[in-house]
Formats: structure tokens, C-alpha cells, sequence
């Protein structure tokens, strides 16, 4: 079942002098097995939406289903928050600071363990997580968490969330902080966790060109309230209003921007570094320019899987 | 030029309990112009920050020499005036801050080093004035966004009149717009102030208009060049790890494919310029 986000308002300190306006009359739909992207400068108003889809922030007003669980403001009928969690895994900003633990597997199996799983169980699934994040439970389960590296360690996070199975997984930023290489092994991990795991993904990112290679959809967060939510073919004819709030074209995008102003033309549906390349590699052979095909633009080939 | 730091046959080994020694560096020489504006790249573990610690003095090489205008770091009565030189600023922009008030924050510095009250008051000024942010001087750093919070650790450091400041990885927690207003503040004390700056970064668009890249990987001095003759060695660069801008990659894919396209451009510049000579023979 997709999440329905309808008139979603939400402040910070209300009812003080601190009050401040987080989020203003938000509507969204997402449906089932999309990958979206979620932009918006800091304080845009993006993080205090994702916690919302997990009960992590209580409605203030405006309401929310989540796969058949329903938030409002009303304090009855209390929703199921422990069905809730189960379903929306959530990944925080360097997630590798929370891990608390003795051993990799006990952390791993600490999600599962409250939701009530016994301890068998629940050592199960954190192994199965485990292997599903490319790390091997016999391997370093029993060694403590902070002996491991720092793409490690925000595997064996992410492993914790994964072990609830959750059918919807956000992640928030979750290749900050990382070298080149450790962001391309965590956006290819996600992409596996999307196909075997949990088919709705949803990620907060900085970085256009990044998040063009993955999304199907991004919604772009201004001032508390959705600023675009549209096919990113559309999106992307917004330059100027895009900067205006902060955010810049994916330079695939500028590329062919220029280019057409030079009179040529690549075609106005380009999003990503793949659609730039494919058009780049039709407009040549219009010319009559031979060359070969490119199945997608990388750089280190199919080892960063 | 002269030369501001100089690396003579570096090696660093950390001790650890099981495997005794672990080398993080090993055999490194290389000198830094004064003024020149230097980025050092490599993945995670390829010695990295380990260099940085040892520029000034934190951290004592194993072997080899390190000399900062001359200096050597393993001299313990001149290693107050090397870390006065050589400022630092790290990648966690909360774990550096001192005081509760920002011009205590950037005060500090020169306070433990005896200087005048009003030789400070002149110093927190310019320090604050170089990184734009004299409006803050009486606000509390804990409320700030990260690259506000990084300014201010940069100020802190130029309090202390510095000629060369190492950061490292001090973008790295920051967004984009945090991002370029460190960068912006860095570029222009190099160019303005002639500080020779030493960048440790993930982010290859930082380092396209610096005068140097240095490629770490596994301890040492990997690729060492301006950042056109590092960006074109592209089946190099994949095995260190490294990945250049996205324009980078794109080149490499249509070059591939067999089109005339240069492997080493990196900037978007270059790569329109390349595209319309392409597509404009009939």
C-alpha cells in the first residue's frame, strides 16, 4: 500500500517564542516500489518529513497512512507503532555513531529482538541482514563494532534496520561523509536492498548528479513546504528556480542546456549522465560518426556492486 | 619559491596490540611551495589524515623528516612555533569549539599564547572580518549551520596568524552551500593573503582549481600533478580508488565508445567545448 501524506503541518517549540515552522500543508503520494529522491537545503524541512512517516514526530495537524496505519493528531485509536517501525525502516545521518552493542551480531539483532522476536529468531535475521549488506556474520558477528572501518560500521547500521524488513526504507544522506568509492559501494547496496528487501526506497541527498543515477521521482523540499514534485524531464526545465532555492541542475543537465544554446540540440528529456551519454552517442551517428553503445555511465565498473 | 613544508622520507607506524607495528605511511617526500594551494585525495585508509597530522607536528614520523619553514617537527622547542605556522582545521565542525561565544572561541588561541589584549582584539577582528563573519562576533557558535561553525574554526586558526592551514576533510560533514562558503573563504586567503592551504578532500570539484593534487594510496604518494595530468589517468585513478568529477566519467564512457572525446577533461567548460567540436563536423 503506497503512503499518502495529505495537509501535513508540523512546528518546532509551539506555543513559544521558539516557535518555528517546519513544515506548511504538505501533500504527498507515493506509491509502491518507487526509489525517491528528497532534496531541499538544510532546514528545507525534509528531515522533520521523513520522521513523520515513521512516528518518529507526532502529527500536529494534516494526516498520514502508511501502508494501512493512519496518523492524525487524535491520541485515539493509538496507532500501531510497533507494526509502524517494522514497516518504515529508518537510516539516520551517519548511522555508524549509533551503534552501541557489544558484539556486531547483538546489535544487529537488537531491532528484531523488540519486536518481540526470540532471541534465535532474532540472531537469524541479524545474520541475513548481514549477508544482505555484504558482510559475513561468521566472520566479524562476534567482533565489537568499533574495531570495524567506517564503511563497515555503517553496513552493520544498516543491517540493523534491514533485519526488521522493513518494506520501506528511508535513508538520510547516506553516503555523507564517504569517500568516492564507499558512496558508490552504499548507493549499489541500496539499490540491492530495494530489489531483495524493501521495494520503496526513499533518499534524502545532497548531491544532484548522485541522486539523478538512482531516483525515479525526487521531491524537492523548500521552506516547509514541497516546492516540485514532478517527472524530473519536467523538474529540471526549473533551473532558475531551482538555484533560486538553493539547488543546482545535475551538470548533465547543464551540459546539454549549453549546448542547445549553441545550437545543438540533444534532446530535452536528458536526466542523468546515462541519458546524456545515449544522446551524445545518437547525435554522433545522425552525423555520421561511428561508434559503440553505452549501456550506462560508470566508473568503476561492476565491482562497486 | 620557497618551500614551506618539506617531507623527506617519511614513514609513520601506528602501534597497535596484535600486530605490533602498522605502517599508515610509508616513504613519503615531497616539498610545498609557499602560496600554492595543494589538495590531497585518496580513499579511506590510504594515509590520508595521517599526513595531515604529521604537517605540524601532531603526530612525530617513525622515519624521515618533516621541516616547516625549515623547522623540523621532531624538535621539541620549536614545535610551539610550527603549530603557530601551520593551522589546522578538522572535519567535525562541533568537536572544535572552545567557548560558548564566538569571539572567545577564535580568542583562545592567542590568549595561551600570552598575547596582548589588544593585539587579540585586533586579530579576532581580522579573523572574523577574512572569513565573513564580523557580524557573529558576539553569538554563540552552538546555533550555527556547519559551515558557519567551520568559518569559525578557520578564523580560530588565523587568529594565530598562520602561514599555512590544513584542513582536513573540513567539508566533508557540510551541504553543499556550507561546502562552497568554506571554499570560498579558503580560495580567497590564498589568493589575497598568499596562506599556502592544504586540502584533504573527498570532493574532486574541490580540487579542480587548485595548483596541485597529491593521490594518496596505501601510504604513499601515489599520483602527484596539476589536477589535468592527475585527472587523465584514468585507469590509474580506479585503482587507487579515486573518482574524478562526473564529467570525468562521462568522458571516459565516450571515449570508450570510440568517439573523440579527451579522457581528461574535468570540467563542464572542457566537456561542452569538446561536444560541440564533435557534433559540429557534418
Amino acid at each position: 500500500m503506497p503512503i499518502v501524506v495529505k495537509g501535513l503541518s508540523f512546528a518546532y517549540s509551539k506555543g513559544t517564542p521558539f516557535e518555528k515552522k517546519a513544515l506548511d500543508c504538505v501533500d504527498v503520494e507515493i506509491s509502491d516500489g518507487q526509489f525517491i529522491g528528497i532534496m531541499g537545503h538544510t532546514g528545507s524541512g525534509k528531515s522533520t518529513f521523513i520522521q513523520h512517516l515513521n512516528g518518529l514526530i507526532k502529527v500536529q495537524s494534516g494526516e498520514i497512512d502508511v501502508d494501512g496505519i493512519h496518523l492524525t493528531s487524535a491520541r485515539r485509536p493509538k496507532p500501531d507503532y510497533k507494526k509502524l517501525r517494522s514497516t518504515v525502516g529508518m537510516v539516520f545521518q551517519y548511522p555508524e555513531y549509533q551503534l552501541f552493542d557489544e558484539t556486531v551480531i547483538k546489535d544487529v539483532a537488537f531491532g528484531p529482538k523488540n519486536l518481540g522476536l526470540s532471541k534465535e529468531e532474532a540472531f537469524a535475521r541479524a545474520a541475513e541482514a548481514l549477508r544482505l549488506v555484504g558482510l559475513d556474520p561468521d566472520e566479524i558477528g562476534e567482533r565489537a563494532p568499533f574495531e570495524l572501518s567506517g564503511g563497515q560500521k555503517r553496513r552493520v547500521a544498516i543491517a540493523g534496520v534491514i533485519a526488521m524488513r522493513p518494506k520501506i526504507l528511508i535513508l538520510d544522506e547516506p553516503t555523507a561523509g564517504l569517500d568516492p568509492y564507499g558512496k558508490e559501494q552504499i548507493m549499489s547496496l541500496i539499490c540491492r536492498l530495494k530489489r531483495e528487501c524493501s521495494p520503496t526506497v526513499i533518499v534524502i541527498s545532497h548531491d544532484m548528479d548522485e541522486i539523478t543515477r538512482y531516483a525515479d521521482r525526487l521531491i524537492v523540499f523548500s521552506e516547509g513546504r514541497v516546492a516540485f514534485d514532478m517527472p524530473m524531464q519536467e523538474l529540471f526545465k526549473h533551473g532558475q528556480e531551482l538555484e533560486a532555492i538553493g539547488l543546482e541542475l545535475p551538470s548533465c543537465v547543464s551540459i546539454a542546456d549549453n549546448l542547445r544554446l549553441k545550437g545543438i540540440e540533444l534532446g530535452d528529456d536528458i536526466v542523468n549522465m546515462d541519458g546524456l551519454a545515449k544522446a551524445v552517442v545518437k547525435a554522433a551517428r545522425e552525423r555520421g560518426i561511428e561508434c559503440g553503445d553505452i549501456a550506462s555511465v560508470r566508473w568503476y565498473g561492476e565491482e562497486g556492486e | 619559491m620557497s618551500t614551506a613544508i618539506g617531507l623527506y622520507g617519511v614513514s609513520f607506524a601506528y602501534d597497535t596490540e596484535e600486530e605490533g607495528q602498522a605502517y599508515a605511511l610509508k616513504d613519503v617526500s615531497f616539498e610545498i611551495e609557499k602560496g600554492s594551494f595543494v589538495a590531497v585525495v585518496g580513499h579511506n585508509g590510504s594515509g590520508k589524515s595521517t599526513l595531515a597530522r604529521l604537517l605540524n607536528g601532531l603526530l612525530i614520523p617513525t622515519v624521515g623528516r618533516v621541516k616547516v619553514f625549515g623547522y623540523d617537527t621532531c624538535d621539541e622547542d620549536t614545535i610551539y612555533e610550527i603549530r603557530r605556522r601551520v593551522g589546522m582545521v578538522f572535519q567535525n565542525p562541533d568537536n572544535q569549539m572552545v567557548a560558548s561565544v564566538v569571539e572567545d572561541d577564535i580568542a583562545f588561541g592567542p590568549e595561551n599564547l600570552g598575547v596582548e589584549r589588544e593585539e587579540i582584539i585586533r586579530r579576532v577582528d581580522n579573523a572574523l572580518a577574512s572569513v565573513g563573519m564580523s557580524d557573529y562576533r558576539k553569538s554563540t557558535p552552538f546555533r550555527m549551520s556547519g559551515g558557519q561553525k567551520q568559518r569559525i574554526a578557520i578564523a580560530g586558526a588565523l587568529a594565530l596568524c598562520p602561514e599555512v592551514l590544513v584542513l582536513d576533510e573540513s567539508t566533508a560533514m557540510l551541504d553543499p552551500k556550507g561546502r562552497a562558503e568554506v571554499m570560498g573563504v579558503v580560495r580567497r586567503l590564498n589568493r589575497e593573503q598568499g596562506i599556502t592551504v592544504i586540502h584533504i578532500t573527498h570532493y574532486m570539484e574541490e580540487t579542480l582549481d587548485c595548483d596541485r593534487v597529491i593521490v594518496m594510496d596505501g601510504g604513499s604518494v601515489a599520483l602527484d600533478g596539476t589536477p589535468s595530468e592527475v585527472f587523465g589517468r584514468g585507469e590509474e585513478l580506479k585503482r587507487y580508488k579515486i573518482s574524478p568529477p562526473y564529467v570525468t566519467w562521462l568522458a571516459d564512457a565516450l571515449a570508450r565508445a570510440g568517439l573523440d572525446i579527451d579522457r581528461a577533461i574535468y570540467t563542464r567548460e572542457e566537456m561542452e567545448e569538446s561536444l560541440c567540436r564533435l557534433l559540429s563536423k557534418d
